[in-house]
């Protein structure tokens, strides 16, 4: 087995550890869209069962929550891929080689070449995570429309909540104390000569 | 009368004043640099710049970047080197194998790159540790070597004195980092 073979079986198993990783991301990106929306629902149901407008600005603030969370997990699906697709390269110029371009001395080259210039590690190819990388992650779907249209009925609810909610109306009844009769409303007590007559 | 010129050397010896610069900023500050090198640091622009100039001038090759994809340009290269190796005489193996080794420290650096310059994730501080103790020293090392053989003696001599500077302020303040 020469060095270059040793180098071969290495990237397979990195190939491998690098489809294990992408498929525990799937696995936690699906969690977390399916937790996010069922709390955003929650949410929103007991805002409109109580009109609660306070409920609805939850909504909208843990939709974003989960909107940047699944946009990291994301963004590290996309490393991932990165690294994935740049395994299948050096496997892709290591088969070309034995095969069309079997005897070419070009093909062996470029085969050698892509296998020792390869970076060993996944993470250690992993970029710096920055907020501007949200911009870029996929599916376009999520992050540009179905996030930003939870946020957006989030707050829409919130707005439609606090200008329908009615303010409650005092509660008044008439109280007999030492001073004679008053009114109590909302726990004040009322007394007074010019206090209104009420007949039950 | 007419003047001949003196042929340039394929690497600008003044180039090492980067690093003896550099060497300066470590002793004044008596430790290495704390987090990520910028791109303007001396060591950063010396490293770029050599390899730049050695990769055009000796190997006739252009590099634009210290990336992924210029190393596997570097290793290809390395490879065709390589495999010209037991087609050539013996004295000039010397040189090529100082080539060879210089092009193998050019992929070296680029994997190591975004540790130095924290584009990595997380970044590592053992590898901005060894770029500083250990792979700037042997850099300066195999490019005295190489300029040897080549017969550079002006870039051999100041690679020399680069490393005469730079190694001890570097093992000084390198533990108190």
């Amino acid at each position: 087995m020469t060095n270059d073979d040793t180098l071969l079986i290495a990237v397979q198993a990195e190939y491998k550890r690098t489809g294990e990783f992408i498929d525990g991301i799937t696995t936690a990106s699906a969690t977390v869209r399916g937790l996010g929306v069922t709390i955003w629902l929650a949410l929103l149901g007991v805002a409109f069962d109580r009109s609660l407008w306070e409920l609805g600005v939850l909504a909208a603030i843990t939709a974003t929550i989960f909107w940047l969370i699944d946009g990291y997990h994301a963004w590290l699906y996309g490393e991932a891929f990165r690294a994935a697709l740049e395994l299948e390269l050096i496997q892709a110029a290591a088969y070309a080689a034995k095969g069309r371009l079997a005897g070419q001395a070009r093909g062996e080259l470029e085969a050698r070449a892509r296998l020792q210039a390869h970076q060993f590690g996944l993470y250690r190819n992993f970029k710096r995570f920055r907020l501007k990388d949200l911009r870029y992650v996929r599916p376009y779907v999520f992050f540009r429309l179905f996030y930003p249209f939870l946020v957006a009925v989030g707050a829409a609810a919130a707005i439609f909540l606090a200008a329908h909610q009615s303010k409650p109306s005092p509660t008044c009844k008439v109280v007999s104390g030492t001073h004679g009769r008053a009114l109590e409303c909302g726990g004040v007590v009322i007394v007074g000569s010019r206090l209104p007559v009420v007949r039950h | 009368m007419t003047e001949t010129a003196e042929p340039q050397p394929p690497v600008s010896p003044l180039l090492f004043d980067l690093v003896t610069a550099y060497a300066g900023e470590i002793e004044r500050a008596k430790a290495l640099p704390k987090g990520p090198l910028k791109q303007k640091t001396p060591i950063v622009e010396f490293c770029r710049s050599f390899f730049a100039q050695f990769f055009e001038n000796v190997l006739g090759q252009e590099i634009t970047g210290v990336d992924s994809d210029t190393k596997l340009e570097a290793t290809t290269k390395r490879l065709e080197l390589q495999g010209e190796r037991e087609h050539i005489a013996e004295p000039a193996k010397a040189e090529l194998d100082a080539k060879v080794a210089l092009i193998s420290s050019f992929e070296d650096l680029c994997e190591m790159w975004p540790d130095v310059l924290g584009f990595s994730y997380g970044g590592s501080a053992s590898e901005y540790k060894r770029f500083h103790t250990t792979y700037v020293p042997e850099l300066l090392g195999q490019i005295e070597t190489w300029a040897g053989a080549a017969g550079e003696t002006a870039i051999a001599e100041r690679a020399k004195e680069a490393l005469m500077v730079y190694k001890p302020a570097v093992t000084k303040f390198a533990r108190a980092s």
